[in-house]
């Protein structure tokens, strides 16, 4: 049981359609079931396919945000890290940054949640396909850290 | 020595796309186009899968504009499982499906304008790249940045309601929904606290027009003539030649508003519009088939919908409408003039998201149309950029074995060309130099058809904006990237 009153979100997004896009979908689905499993409260999860600007309102309710997506740039298996508001620009409308978002939800509603961005290594990003067994073997190694970290927080 | 101008990718549009501007040696526009330089393969993924998945694969195509091909595919499939062409489902599943749709217009159109178009409009084509975002917008506007965001989500919580989630939704299916509309959901929709309701969202859709018109009485010249050329235009209307985004018949104008479409039944497409390729591009221009490719081709969207429509069948909107149309005249074949159109469709789609969540037959229980199976079933929506058509066949054993997807950018092909020519020349051609504006303003004329040029996915990462001047040999002779 959450001993804090820290109020969690926790936001996957991708395309799960989209063979590895879909990690931060997948993870959110099996950290639902292990918060229902260990009866924590005052966990909340979301997902989309991407990033936009009413993500800001979401967030802005919320103590601690942990935002979780795939990216193929990263060279470990999975990293988080604490993010902060960026003014940053972007350049297509498929998606806004989660430092975007943060900063809308600070200019716009006074909010600045504690915000983590977890990314999970991804390899392919073809249509109708699984996701690799590579990107699942990282998916398993971020949730059992994601895991321990949230623990952390709620007691 | 002819030289080359290459934009790439085109920023603030759905996906990315190339433009190159050739010119010759006196600085003169010789040919300007825009390239599509991915390749899906979207009909193929379907292939050999069972006819009732196809409602909800092919929302995998893109996660900009889902609930369209979801409801285009699933009208395609109400013909194979003989729940009629679009006119025989039950009163709650049309219903459904229409506050669904109508969900995604409010949605989209909120995006586009307050978050992709305004910071144009607000701070000029001309300003700094880094000034121009809906970041500088809720800076510097906060109310207009707060009201879009609200917008933006009252139509994902309208999907959200009638889709049953957010990613990958069920909420259609052959022949019919596999859900209705809770008095609870309903009521959070209708009756939310200020100021997410819908009767707020008719307000603030209303306010939207407002900011438009008083920007356009100021920029009228502009608006007017940043670009302008003759073309057809293409949509679907209602049998009554009113307004309807969900299903109709499909009816095109010519430059003057003259019918050469006439309200024809769309599961016979393939009767009136044909589809070019073209060597340099992977996007292909269709266009109607009694005028051919060189005079056939038509726009769509917005703009061309309020070309073809005789009105609009909700009152705020149509008294827009009306308005507009006293100052376009009969037919508009002004590009910037989208962004109004846009607005009263926004305005429109409010409107009808009350009126259908008023609507009690939204609680009806019955929710399925059976009739007698057909091997081949067409479904075309007017999605928020445009006329959307699915086309699928099956074999004996249920699996789809041919699918043809013409998509609204697809439609738009060739206008949006034309545009990226008309701005060159008008704005490039003659001089010197380049300034980073005029190639701004290209994209601006891209921007106004809220193209998806791929259904590429955020994970394909950033794309810096590159300019690559290239001599009629290939070789580079400049580069500029941001």
């Amino acid at each position: 049981m959450t001993k804090k009153a820290n109020k969690i979100l926790i936001y996957g997004y991708g395309n799960p359609g989209r063979q590895d896009d879909g990690l931060g979908i997948l993870a959110v689905d099996n950290l639902s079931c292990w918060v229902k499993k260990n009866r924590f409260y005052n966990i909340d999860f979301d997902s989309n396919y991407q990033l936009n600007i009413e993500d800001s309102l979401e967030i802005s309710k919320y103590n601690v945000v942990i935002f979780i997506d795939s990216g193929k740039s990263i060279i470990k298996s999975y990293n988080l890290i604490k993010i902060s508001p960026l003014k940053k620009d972007f350049y297509t409308s498929h998606k806004m940054s989660p430092e975007s978002i943060l900063f809308l939800s600070k200019e716009l509603y006074g909010k600045e949640p504690e915000t983590y961005l977890l990314l999970i290594k991804g390899y392919k990003w073809d249509i109708n396909k699984k996701p690799t067994k590579k990107a699942i073997k990282n998916l398993y190694m971020a949730l059992k850290h994601i895991k321990k970290f949230i623990e952390k927080i709620i007691k | 020595m002819a030289k080359k101008i290459v934009i790439e990718p085109v920023t603030r549009v759905e996906g990315h796309g190339k433009v190159t501007i050739q010119i010759d040696d006196n600085n003169n526009i010789i040919q300007s186009r825009l390239h599509i330089v991915e390749f899906r393969g979207f009909e193929r993924f379907v292939l050999g899968r069972p006819y009732w998945e196809a409602p909800v694969l092919v929302q995998r195509l893109c996660g900009i504009c889902p609930v369209s091909h979801h409801l285009a595919a699933a009208k395609a499939m109400d013909v194979i499982v003989g729940a009629g062409t679009g006119e025989g489902l039950t009163p709650v599943a049309e219903k459904m499906r229409r506050l669904m749709h109508y969900g995604q217009i409010f949605q989209s159109h909120s995006l586009h304008f307050f978050h992709l178009a305004s910071p144009d409009l607000l701070f000029g084509y001309d300003a700094l790249p880094e000034k121009r975002n809906v970041i500088n917008i809720a800076i510097e506007n906060k109310d207009l940045a707060v009201q879009a965001v609200l917008m933006r989500k009252f139509g994902q919580e309208v999907i959200a309601r009638t889709a049953g989630k957010k990613i990958h939704g069920t909420g259609a299916i052959p022949g019919g929904i596999n859900k209705n509309l809770s008095i609870k959901e309903r009521d959070e929709l209708l009756k939310g606290p200020n100021p997410f309701n819908a009767d707020m969202m008719i307000t603030w859709a209303k306010a939207a027009i407002d900011f438009f018109k008083s920007y356009y009485k100021k920029n009228k010249d502009f608006i007017d003539n940043f670009s302008k050329f003759p073309s057809n235009h293409l949509s679907l209307v209602r049998k009554d030649g009113a307004l309807d985004l969900y299903h109709g018949v499909l009816r095109a104008v010519d430059e003057n508003g003259k019918k050469i479409l006439n309200d024809v039944d769309y599961q016979d497409y393939l009767e009136y519009i044909r589809e070019e390729v073209r060597s340099w591009s992977y996007m292909k221009f269709p266009y109607l088939k009694q005028l051919g490719p060189d005079k056939g081709w038509y726009r769509v969207g917005p703009l061309a919908r309020l070309n073809t429509v005789d009105f609009i069948p909700t009152p705020l909107a149509q008294k827009e409408f009306e308005e507009y149309k006293s100052i376009t005249g009969k037919i508009s074949n002004i590009c910037l003039h989208t962004h109004w159109a846009r607005l009263i469709e926004t305005l429109h789609a409010a409107e009808m998201i009350r009126d259908l969540l008023n609507d009690p037959d939204l609680q009806s229980e019955n929710l399925i149309t059976k009739g007698t199976k057909a091997k081949r079933g067409i479904g075309l929506i007017e999605a928020p950029r445009g006329t959307l058509f699915h086309d699928y066949e099956i074999n004996d054993n249920d699996q789809i074995i041919k699918c043809n997807l013409i998509v609204s950018t697809t439609n738009n092909n060739q206008p949006m060309n034309e545009s990226v020519n008309f701005i060159a020349k008008s704005l490039i051609n003659g001089k010197s130099n380049i300034s980073e504006s005029m190639l701004n303003a290209i994209e601006v004329g891209i921007r106004a058809y809220d193209p998806c040029l791929s259904c590429a996915t955020h994970a394909f990462g950033e794309m810096p904006l590159e300019i690559t001047l290239i001599d009629s040999k290939g070789n580079i002779i400049d580069k500029k990237s941001k």
